[in-house]
């Protein structure tokens, strides 16, 4: 069954400084993953893809991977 | 009847220079600290800055001179302040040369740093626990017995 990775381990804000979370989330070139792939719900999709941005412009993680 | 001023907890990320000498790295921080203290911050929480290299180039004017950096200080603090004093200390934090980028976002006061783990894909997970299942059921005597004996009769 396909599950939330923030809901089943009572993760409830998304910390943009916490990048081996966030690089779960992220494909090899860098890219945001889907909703279909991430299997988050739509509400921490949404808190996740802001704490990605807020980590690319801190340089965090990258915006391409090379 | 006056009204009091909304607290609210801010967290300030930001990137020292890496021109700074690790031993002045602890003046620039009380600096930013102490002008977010004049602007009525409370602290709770902070981390201090870490050397570590960026993801990618950044590029911040300094004296009017446009720099490149590929590495700086990451550093991060947490406070309570109200809304004007915030509006004040990005105006300062602007102007303030040894920092390259920094970040105001508003958050809660608990920590939201995740407990450290190790972050294994599930298939992982899965393979390690059939490895540990395997040798519990080697050893298991009567049924090594029962298998020598089969040998032997045949």
């Amino acid at each position: 069954m396909k599950q939330d990775y923030f809901s089943s381990n009572n993760i409830k804000h998304i910390d943009y400084k916490d990048t081996e979370l966030l690089k779960r989330f992220i494909a090899p070139n860098a890219r945001m993953m889907s909703r279909r792939r991430t299997n988050v719900t739509a509400k921490n999709q949404r808190k996740l893809s802001l704490a990605i941005k807020h980590a690319r412009f801190m340089g965090l993680l990258p915006f391409i991977a090379k | 009847m006056e009204k009091e001023p909304k607290m609210q907890v801010y967290e300030v990320g930001y990137i020292v220079v890496p021109t700074v000498a690790e031993e002045l790295l602890g003046g620039e921080v009380t600096a930013l600290k102490d002008m977010l203290t004049s602007n009525g911050a409370s602290f709770i929480a902070d981390e201090y800055p870490k050397m570590m290299e960026l993801a990618y180039e950044m590029s911040r004017a300094i004296a009017n001179k446009k720099q490149k950096f590929t590495n700086g200080y990451f550093g991060w603090v947490k406070f309570e302040m109200s809304r004007e004093g915030i509006v004040a200390a990005k105006a300062e934090l602007d102007k303030n040369e040894s920092v390259i980028r920094f970040l105001i976002t508003k958050t809660v006061r608990e920590s939201t740093l995740t407990p450290k783990r190790t972050y294994t894909k599930e298939g992982a997970k899965r393979k390690v626990a059939t490895k540990s299942d395997e040798p519990a059921e080697a050893i298991n005597e009567e049924t090594i017995d029962k298998d020598i004996d089969a040998l032997v009769l045949e």
